[in-house]
């Protein structure tokens, strides 16, 4: 027997001591193996302690955890959790008579806490998880994870680096110079003076001397890295270090055996915290309008990027508010039949279809390029208004999560026109967690037309029911669903995103809310979003 | 009677200590409602013998040899089911105990090697560690057979197995 046949063997049999399930055979053979066997003994007990480690951090032992449910037929009344603060408790009562000496254990360190490793500088329509939603400028940030859930912030550490975070994004700062990204995006600049910074991301370390760069995680996809100036080193496990320079991009797949470059977008990455263009608050308009026709579409409906075969007895209009009101506008309409929703749209822009975000890389931003987007939730049991919020927002304002939060029947659907490709671009996110998300899925078909005057464009798009999630239950006449149309602009480089426009939303939902950062957040609540009204289907014989 | 500070450093000795006597236990007797209540055993022995604890000497290894006393015993009286003999139990135990910061490096990666996880994967981890619902709930929830929740959930655990050794490895490097 190989030795990776024998390490695979010893695998699976610790594998199945761990859930239980070894057989009078099995154990005898891996007694077998283990016997006086220190390098066996070693990697059998490395796979065990994946076990015990999940047991402790999950069963309830790691502390702050919420209680959970037992199985029935314990013989103890407490999980392991309660075992950590019964022991204490039993220990204090015991050996300390009550004595208030020793203090509680806690979620974060019992007997030291964080120490302040950075400062907040500024920040742009903000919301943070945590104590303190709203984080003055100048306040002082412990060790630990943060979280942005909305809006940019940029962070001084200690050691002199700064660091632009951009929502969502999830960080922990570990030291004055050294800082974790768990997911999202941040742009780092370590000055010469400064102690420079390590950043880790996924599965890279990467080392920041006098250099400023791009770093953008996704826990389940690749990592990025990108360096605008200077020079940085990637640090990745079994491979050797990797040095981007400026102007380069790479891409760090855990199925590439080497980092893969890939091309370099300016504008990637936020790297300062500036005033718009516009040099005003978004949104670019009030919204007026709580409800969309979806009206039957036609039979023989051609997507080429021309409206006027579409059933307009639904469409709806929203514009800026002067003096924008002449160049941003947007006309929308709503179809359906038995396959599927078509959306339809036209919409003013001074710079139409310049996007050059690119789906392949950077889908999940592409709306800061120009887009319109469409959020739905297909939730027929539940119709309008839809009780769903971001997970994290809930956790914000410390409410329970609702039973529709992670609902995928909800999408966010963003719909632009790739330049350089000439392509009709579709990217759909689902659930208020947003759990899952496709570039260009399959079935959907989309065209773009610019208008003569290069002033503006007509978009049309048909989504299969299935890509809704829907195939199953689509929407009948007389459902009202849960729905919001959002249009964003850019400037002349098809790139920076300049404002953007909502409209069909909840007014007494808008009416509660007073911020602007509550107000623009409709991907964070679908309270806010208004309904899509179903008519009856087109009839056969009927034009 | 023991001094109150002498009982303080201990107690913060245990705070900080308690999931690797946990762990340890976890180790040589893997069905986790047994493992819990040794824990609770060894949490009151500890108790009792407080007064014979030496500050001098390593608690884990104090610690650890009460809850191994009380794995022994356990085993004795637990013949439910065979699984590792006696000789092998103590070499396992030694080891672990001799290469305790290793799996100590291991289980500081094994909460970022769980946020790696793709989230169905981690939803998996969550579901049958920690809603305290057997296997077999957890695949009548999910529409499943008892089999392939633990196909899938042994294909997690070797992700996190070479996930954390591959970690703790590079760290060492670096």
């Amino acid at each position: 027997m190989s030795q990776s046949d024998e390490r695979r063997e010893l695998l699976e049999l610790a594998d199945a001591y761990c859930a239980d399930r070894l057989t009078d055979e099995q154990a005898r053979r891996l007694g077998a193996l283990l016997r006086g066997e220190s390098e066996r003994q070693r990697l059998f007990l490395a796979y065990v302690e994946v076990h015990a480690g999940l047991c402790w951090g999950l069963r309830g032992g790691g502390a702050g955890r919420p209680a959970r449910r037992r199985a029935a037929g314990r013989r103890w009344l407490v999980g392991v959790g309660g075992v950590a603060a019964f022991a204490a408790g039993l220990l204090l009562a015991l050996w300390l008579g009550g004595a208030g000496s020793v203090p509680k254990p806690s979620p974060s360190n019992p007997l030291h806490p964080p120490a302040s490793v950075a400062t907040l500088r500024q920040s742009e329509q903000a919301l943070w998880i945590g104590e303190a939603p709203d984080l003055p400028t100048g306040a002082r940030l412990p060790s630990g994870p943060i979280e942005l859930v909305a809006g940019l912030a940029e962070v001084e550490l200690d050691g002199g680096a700064v660091v632009v975070l951009e929502a969502p994004v999830r960080v922990e700062l570990r030291t004055g110079s050294d800082i974790v990204l768990r997911s999202g995006r941040l742009v780092s600049r370590a000055p010469t003076r400064a102690a420079g910074l390590s950043v880790e991301a996924a599965q890279a370390r990467i080392l920041d001397h006098d250099a400023e760069l791009g770093v953008a995680a996704d826990p389940s996809g690749p990592l990025l890295i990108q360096v605008y100036q200077g020079r940085a080193r990637a640090r990745l496990p079994n491979v050797e270090p990797v040095e981007v320079r400026a102007g380069e991009s790479f891409r760090i797949d855990e199925l590439e055996p080497q980092p893969v470059p890939v091309p370099f977008e300016e504008r990637r990455f936020v790297r300062r915290l500036e005033p718009r263009p516009t040099g005003r608050q978004l949104p670019l308009n009030r919204p007026a309008i709580d409800e969309v026709r979806v009206v039957p579409a036609p039979p023989g409906v051609r997507l080429d990027g021309d409206l006027s075969d579409w059933n307009r007895a639904g469409l709806f209009s929203a514009r800026a508010t002067p003096p924008w009101d002449h160049d941003y506008q947007i006309v929308g309409m709503m179809m359906h039949d038995a396959a599927g929703l078509y959306l339809g749209a036209h919409v003013r822009d001074p710079f139409p279809m310049r996007n050059v975000l690119d789906p392949e890389t950077d889908a999940n931003i592409a709306w800061r390029g120009g887009s319109v987007q469409v959020r739905l939730a297909v939730v027929r049991q539940q119709p309008w208004p839809l009780d769903a919020y971001r997970p994290r927002l809930r956790t914000l304002l410390r409410q329970l999560p609702g039973p529709w939060d992670d609902d995928p029947r909800i999408v966010h659907l963003n719909m632009w026109h790739f330049a350089p490709l000439a392509q009709a671009c579709l990217y759909v996110e689902r659930g208020m967690d947003f759990q899952s998300a496709d570039v260009n899925p399959p079935g959907y078909r989309g065209a773009f037309q610019r208008d003569a005057d290069g002033r503006g464009y007509t978009l049309e798009y048909f989504l299969p029911w299935p890509l809704l999630a829907a195939g199953e239950d689509p929407p009948q006449a007389g459902d009202q669903l849960a729905c919001c149309w959002v249009v964003h602009w850019s400037d002349a480089a098809g790139r920076n995103w300049q404002g953007h426009l909502i409209e069909v939303c909840n007014p007494l939902e808008f009416d509660n809310v007073a911020t602007f950062r509550q107000h623009g957040s409709t991907f964070l609540r679908a309270d806010l979003w208004g309904r899509a009204v179903f008519l009856p289907r087109w009839r056969s014989g009927i034009p | 009677m023991v001094p109150p500070e002498h009982d303080e450093q201990l107690l913060r000795l245990f705070l900080a200590h308690q999931h690797r006597i946990y762990r340890f236990i976890l180790s040589l007797v893997p069905r986790w409602s047994d493992a819990e209540d040794l824990f609770q055993q060894t949490c009151l022995t500890i108790w009792q013998k407080v007064g014979e604890f030496d500050r001098e000497r390593d608690f884990v290894r104090w610690a650890c040899g009460i809850a191994h006393n009380h794995v022994r015993n356990f085993l004795r009286q637990d013949r439910r089911r065979p699984v590792l003999d006696d000789e092998v139990l103590e070499q396992l135990a030694d080891r672990r105990l001799q290469e305790g910061g290793y799996f100590d490096d291991l289980h500081r990666a094994l909460a970022e090697c769980v946020q790696g996880l793709p989230a169905a994967q981690r939803q998996l981890v969550e579901d049958c560690y920690g809603s305290g619902l057997t296997i077999r709930e957890v695949a009548r929830r999910q529409r499943r057979t008892p089999n392939v929740v633990y196909k899938l959930l042994r294909q997690v655990r070797q992700a996190l197995y070479e996930c954390v050794t591959r970690r703790v490895a590079w760290e060492a490097e670096s």
